[in-house]
């Protein structure tokens, strides 16, 4: 192999040499020692395709080339006459084409050019014979003529008729372009004709036998048109919509003068490629590209006479919208039909509301994840139910027409002012709560004049807060729905209601006992005088009276539930009915706990309902208080493994059972057995909350406390103060379980002979007050 | 296309100083943006600029002197928009009328380097001064100029194609354009035919070389296009400047 060749040692006029040579289209005629095998591959005009003569070159294309053609018989009639380029199984392309051949018959549309006859030349090659359409390519037929936009869309929407008619005879094109669809004038009117149904079926070809070493577009067919599931391996996995989505290219095209996908930056990387573009990227919405076009926008503007301002207010105001959802990568997303599409362009000349949306709050979500991969999941999934939940609970509260309006004020704050954020963040290291506390902020007099969205958006950051264990900062939240809610909506409504339970549920998490009573017993109170259901809040008020030792009102509280015959309820009454289980089992009343339980349909057929297995750990519960360890032990295992399947090894329940087993080991001295378990419990606490979440606190202080028993003060130290160190910030230092854990620090030092360190704790301690274990 | 409101604060001179500024891509921050931009120049425009002083009658020393006054003291600062006016919206030109007039202005002076503080001086480096350092005794200063400056372009163009070829693991059509067309006319002898290649790289038959043949070229025009793009202000001036430099090409257009 020789060297290249600079162009800077060679003498001037081999420069000027060089650049003619290689700007000419063809080599030059001395140069060209053409076989004979070239020679016998080429139809010639003037010669013959069987019954055809062919009458001149219409045009050549990537898959072979077209002639002029004239008939004789059965009609004298001119037709086109397509030869397809070699390389080609001819066998099989004709059977392809024989077998949508009576469907291909069926075709009678005046905008689908017909095919007639099929066959295969001297030389071998497969060629088809069609109408003879004389016309331009529709994108070059609509700038020649400066069609306006409302032209182009006319023209469009008979151009989706047509594919219509054809998906109806159960033919789809697979190659809709513009050089497929040629437009001519008659009388005045255009007239576009689809050309090449049947023939790209036929012919087609998995991508990877496609012969692309080029940037010539036409070897390669004509990607940008071709849909991701075509660009897709799974050739054979092509449906109408496949033809929806190039009808989608050919009208984004035809609104804004550019593909959607720059053509040069599509081939810049061969087939793979190409093949991740069409099915990663987004197309950028036709407004941005004619904003980024400069003048040329102008030449765009003027071929469809109009100003780029116009064209472009038109585009974003909703007409862009009808591509983009052509376009989608999810064939669901789609228009379903083209006829579906033909209606939304009628939508938009009518002046009607668009099928199509602006992307949604899913899509655009969608998109953000694709887009932050990186982002943790847990950080995602809580946005994503932030949102999806939001999204659903306004559309199902509002259906009016204003309501619209506030569902899309809420869409757009979230996925812009808070997930907009957090892309423009410069670290991806967005945690839970950085998304929450972003969202706070930005909701600051937001929504001044727009309460009601202002109180949804507040309901549910208080609540994804309280459950992410950030109770202040989700009473802050919940406290200003309630008001709101009670200003818009009075006291008695559900959600004025359903906001007071869930700041009792928040006030619960702080350990607020008396100020989650009070606002309960004033629901409850509502609830009784307009005779609601209250099944909900006897059981949440019930939950309460048992956690603050009032065991005889809890009683009646669950009795009030599981004495009640409301069917429709029945989930809730099971739930009292363990509650009530939990009751007896905390007051000692462990054979009454015990029947209880085991009158409980839940417990039965706890496999079948997943929120149910948890039922089982309480027995076991119940069997451990009673000494009954064996039992207790059997029990959880089973139910462990049972949880293990269907929860997962990462679920609260399954994890607060690891914990239960592991309190039974150490209450039977098994330590190894239950550090075990401690040790699973906090890593998996760990890995799906949060290091500072309450359950993964308490969990150390517990791992902590058996290391103690174990006489391992020296890795009970730094659990302890990790956990008492997280409590004092997250809970405050006075909250209960903040103390138990100073308290503990205090002991550990005591016994493992450190007074200093002991007095120094004990020296801080809030109040000189014990917490019992 | 892309064209600028000529009355820009900058004109011309900011027009293909933008265009260069794009390429230098990413600048460190901090770095001396001025002296970023005069290494891409130097490294892109030396030579036609060498080429030419040599041709004025300068030695070695000095001629590389002046190119590096040259870009320094007219390239970067106003004194090429004065003189813009002729130029006709092409750097080649600009460059080229630029020079004529420091050559004049400097022969009265003193040498570039004692004004520019040693430290911003961009070395200018001689190491692969190519073959045609002595130009064709034939051209004249400005004939000189545009032909290193073809010959740069060309060489630029070329290095792209293979690149671009390669990169893609299809070296193939590279090997092809190089052995059937850039070597045989550059280095001035017999092409080999197609059949010939086509059994040296195993290709089925003389079409799917001849098919390959032509992407090649077709590349090589639109790589060829978007560099003299790269020297002119408005996409209209790419094929006057293509005709200006390339005489053959222009004779066989006008033919």
């Amino acid at each position: 192999m020789k060297d290249d060749s600079s162009a800077s040692r060679s003498k001037p006029d081999k420069l000027d040499r060089l650049v003619f040579q290689a700007m000419e289209e063809s080599e030059p005629e001395a140069d060209v020692t053409r076989s004979a095998s070239v020679d016998m591959l080429v139809e010639k005009v003037g010669g013959w395709v069987d019954q055809y003569k062919l009458i001149d070159v219409l045009g050549e294309g990537g898959m072979g080339i077209v002639y002029l053609a004239e008939q004789k018989e059965p009609i004298r009639r001119r037709v086109a006459l397509k030869v397809i380029k070699p390389g080609m199984d001819s066998k099989r392309v004709i059977a392809r084409f024989e077998a949508e051949r009576q469907a291909l018959a069926l075709l009678d549309h005046p905008n689908i050019a017909q095919v007639y006859d099929a066959g295969t030349t001297d030389s071998g090659r497969p060629y088809f014979v069609m109408e003879h359409v004389q016309g331009l390519p529709v994108t070059e037929y609509c700038d020649q003529h400066k069609l306006s936009i409302e032209d182009r869309l006319i023209l469009f929407r008979q151009v989706c008729d047509a594919v219509q008619h054809a998906h109806q005879k159960g033919i789809i094109h697979r190659d809709i372009k513009p050089s497929n669809i040629l437009v001519f004038a008659e009388q005045d009117k255009a007239i576009p004709k689809i050309i090449d149904f049947g023939i790209a079926k036929a012919i087609s070809l998995p991508l990877t036998e496609r012969t692309v070493f080029t940037e010539d577009t036409q070897l390669l067919g004509t990607p940008e048109y071709m849909s991701p599931e075509q660009a897709d391996m799974a050739t054979e996995d092509i449906d109408t919509r496949s033809d929806v989505y190039s009808l989608g290219v050919l009208l984004y095209v035809l609104l804004t003068g550019v593909m959607p996908f720059d053509p040069e930056a599509l081939r810049e990387g061969g087939l793979e490629h190409i093949r991740k573009l069409i099915r990663e990227t987004d197309p950028k919405t036709p407004s941005t590209r004619l904003s980024k076009l400069g003048d040329e926008a102008a030449t765009v503007a003027q071929n469809r006479r109009t100003q780029i301002r116009t064209l472009a207010k038109h585009l974003r105001k909703e007409l862009e919208w009808i591509p983009l959802k052509a376009m989608r990568k999810e064939r669901a997303e789609r228009y379903r039909s083209a006829s579906e599409l033909a209606d939304d362009i009628e939508n938009y000349l009518t002046g009607s509301p668009l099928i199509a949306g602006p992307p949604s709050t899913t899509y655009r979500l969608k998109k953000f994840v694709r887009r932050h991969g990186t982002l943790s999941g847990a950080v995602l999934a809580v946005a994503v139910t932030l949102i999806i939940g939001l999204v659903a609970t306004t559309a199902m509260y509002l259906r009016s027409e204003r309501a619209l309006g506030e569902a899309r004020a809420v869409a757009d704050f979230l996925t812009q002012d808070v997930l907009g954020a957090i892309g423009k963040a410069e670290s991806y290291e967005t945690t839970v709560g950085n998304v929450l506390d972003i969202a706070s902020n930005n909701l600051e007099g937001k929504f001044a004049d727009q309460p009601l969205v202002e109180a949804y958006i507040r309901a549910r950051l208080g609540w994804t807060y309280h459950q992410l264990g950030e109770p202040a900062k989700a009473e802050r939240h919940i406290e200003r729905t309630l008001r709101l809610y009670e200003q818009h909506f009075g006291e008695e409504h559900r959600r004025t209601l359903g906001q007071m339970h869930n700041l009792g549920w928040v006030y619960l998490a702080q350990v607020r006992l008396d100020d989650a009573y009070r606002i309960w017993t004033r629901a409850l109170e509502i609830v009784r005088r307009k005779r609601g259901n209250k099944s909900a809040l006897n059981n949440a008020l019930g939950c309460l009276c048992s956690g603050m030792g009032k065991y005889e009102e809890a009683e009646a509280l669950f009795l009030d539930n599981v004495g009640a015959d409301w069917p429709e309820r029945a989930e809730v009454r099971e739930y009292s009915g363990m509650n009530l289980a939990r009751v007896y089992y905390r007051q000692g009343r462990y054979e009454e706990a015990e029947r209880l339980f085991l009158k409980l349909p839940g417990i039965a057929n706890a496999e079948q309902d997943r929120g149910k297995l948890q039922y089982t750990t309480t027995l076991a519960d119940v069997y451990r208080a009673q000494g009954r360890y064996k039992e207790a032990e059997q029990l959880y295992k089973t139910n462990l493994e049972k949880q293990r399947q269907v929860l997962g090894e990462d679920h609260n329940n399954t994890v607060a059972t690891m914990v239960h087993l592991a309190r039974l080991y150490t209450e039977q001295q098994r330590y190894e057995e239950a550090e075990l378990l401690f040790r699973q419990a906090l890593d998996s606490r760990r890995r799906k909350l949060a290091g500072d979440h309450p359950d993964t606190l308490h969990y150390m202080h517990e791992l902590a406390v058996l290391h103690m028993l174990q006489n391992r003060y020296g890795e009970a130290e730094p659990l302890l103060i990790e956990a008492l160190e997280g409590r004092r910030l997250k809970l405050g230092d006075e909250h209960p379980q903040t103390l138990e854990s100073w308290n503990k620090l205090i002991e550990l030092y005591d016994a493992w002979s450190k007074p200093e360190k002991a007095d120094k704790w004990r020296a801080k301690l809030p109040q000189a007050q014990a917490v019992d274990e | 296309m892309n064209q600028r409101d000529q009355t820009d604060m900058g004109g011309l001179r900011d027009t293909f100083l933008t265009t260069h500024w794009s390429q230098i891509g990413d600048i460190q921050a901090g770095a001396d943006e001025d002296r970023a931009l005069i290494s891409l120049l130097l490294e892109r425009y030396w030579r036609p600029v060498y080429s030419y002083l040599r041709r004025r009658g300068f030695d070695n020393e000095r001629a590389k002197d002046l190119t590096q006054g040259f870009f320094h003291e007219v390239v970067l600062n106003r004194r090429l928009v004065e003189r813009a006016e002729p130029s006709k919206g092409r750097f080649r030109t600009l460059l080229l009328h630029a020079l004529n007039q420091y050559v004049i202005d400097e022969q009265r002076k003193e040498t570039a380097q004692k004004r520019i503080p040693p430290d911003k001086l961009v070395r200018l480096d001689l190491a692969d001064l190519p073959a045609w350092a002595e130009p064709a005794p034939d051209l004249d200063a400005d004939q000189s100029f545009n032909y290193s400056w073809k010959a740069d372009l060309l060489d630029r163009v070329l290095a792209e194609l293979k690149d671009r070829y390669v990169k893609r693991g299809m070296e193939l059509h590279w090997y092809i354009f190089r052995d059937r067309i850039a070597n045989p006319i550059l280095e001035d002898f017999e092409p080999p035919s197609l059949t010939d290649i086509c059994e040296q790289y195993g290709i089925e038959n003389e079409v799917t070389a001849s098919n390959m043949l032509k992407t090649v070229k077709r590349l090589f025009q639109s790589t060829l296009r978007k560099y003299v793009r790269q020297t002119v202000v408005s996409g209209e001036l790419v094929e006057e400047e293509m005709q200006e430099i390339f005489q053959f090409f222009e004779k066989k257009r006008t033919e």
